[in-house]
């Protein structure tokens, strides 16, 4: 047994910091049930503010666990969002591992 | 996908619903379907069909711009084809029933009404069931209480019916609308 990861098997290090943020894995839930989502679309399934949400964005963007994609409909600015691979995969390892001190 | 996104992926598939606008858009066509039973012209249908389309066009321009736009899974894509199917394969039940009718080869009034009033329940209940709107079956449950009343026991009270049925609907709508538009604020959106 690795004693350095205690009883849980994984230690605090391991738990990814950019879906561990409450607002972040909120976006990531939404966007995992779906193929896409635009800005408006998550704004009224998070409850975050336009500036909050933007930031988060960014944040998972840089992060490569989700893809936005910037277009005009018309005149107005529309985005549209998309989790990655990799963000399923980060999603999921971070679930599995609440999971196992929750359940 | 485990129980609690799937529930997660319903309650967002359910804020679709929150409007009011099914609520308005069966409100105004039992209005219609009552309105019809006392001036029986033509051009009731197409004021009945006007005021539906703009319900729908209306839930397009108001609603869907507030909530926003999701592209959903393909088990929920594929629900959506499944309730498409049933409400075709329900109106072509009627369409039935009105051409045996007109040839002669219909029911008594009895089991003509309890089989429309059957079939308008189960296809309600069905859509309740797949856009997860439990006020589908209440006002389904309604329509048909009221077409077995008109057809078995008073055909006086039907267009009654229909009215009183139609304005609960259009105004518990109109209330519903009034909430989710000062829930859902148009917004400009941030590049």
């Amino acid at each position: 047994m690795d004693h350095s990861k205690g009883t849980v098997g994984w230690t605090v290090e391991e738990v990814d910091r950019i879906v561990h943020e409450p607002a972040r894995y909120m976006i990531l839930s939404v966007l995992y049930v779906l193929e896409g989502a635009d800005f408006q679309f998550l704004r009224t399934q998070t409850g975050l503010t336009k500036g909050n949400l933007s930031s988060h964005m960014t944040k998972l963007e840089d992060a490569g666990y989700v893809m936005v994609k910037k277009e005009f409909k018309g005149k107005k600015p529309h985005t549209m969002l998309r989790i990655t691979k990799k963000g399923r995969k980060a999603f999921d390892g971070y679930r599995k591992k609440m999971r196992s001190i929750m359940d | 996908m485990d129980r609690s996104l799937d529930r997660l992926e319903k309650r967002m598939w359910a804020t679709y619903q929150q409007d009011g606008m099914w609520d308005i858009f069966l409100g105004v066509l039992m209005l219609m379907m009552g309105l019809r039973m006392i001036i029986d012209h033509w051009i009731m249908t197409v004021v009945g069909l006007t005021l539906v389309i703009g319900v729908v066009i209306i839930k397009k321009m108001v609603t869907e711009k507030r909530i926003g736009m999701a592209s959903w899974s393909s088990k929920r894509r594929s629900k959506k084809i499944t309730l498409f199917f049933l409400i075709l394969l329900a109106n072509i039940a009627t369409l039935l029933l009105i051409i045996l009718s007109i040839m002669g080869v219909s029911p008594d009034r009895v089991t003509g009404a309890l089989v429309i009033g059957g079939m308008i329940l189960i296809t309600f209940s069905a859509i309740s069931y797949f856009m997860y709107f439990w006020r589908f079956i209440l006002w389904g449950s309604l329509l048909t209480f009221a077409i077995v009343i008109n057809e078995i026991l008073d055909p006086d009270s039907g267009p009654l019916m229909f009215f009183f049925i139609g304005s609960a609907a259009v105004a518990l709508g109109f209330y519903y609308l009034v909430i989710f538009l000062r829930e859902h604020q148009s917004i400009k959106e941030v590049i």
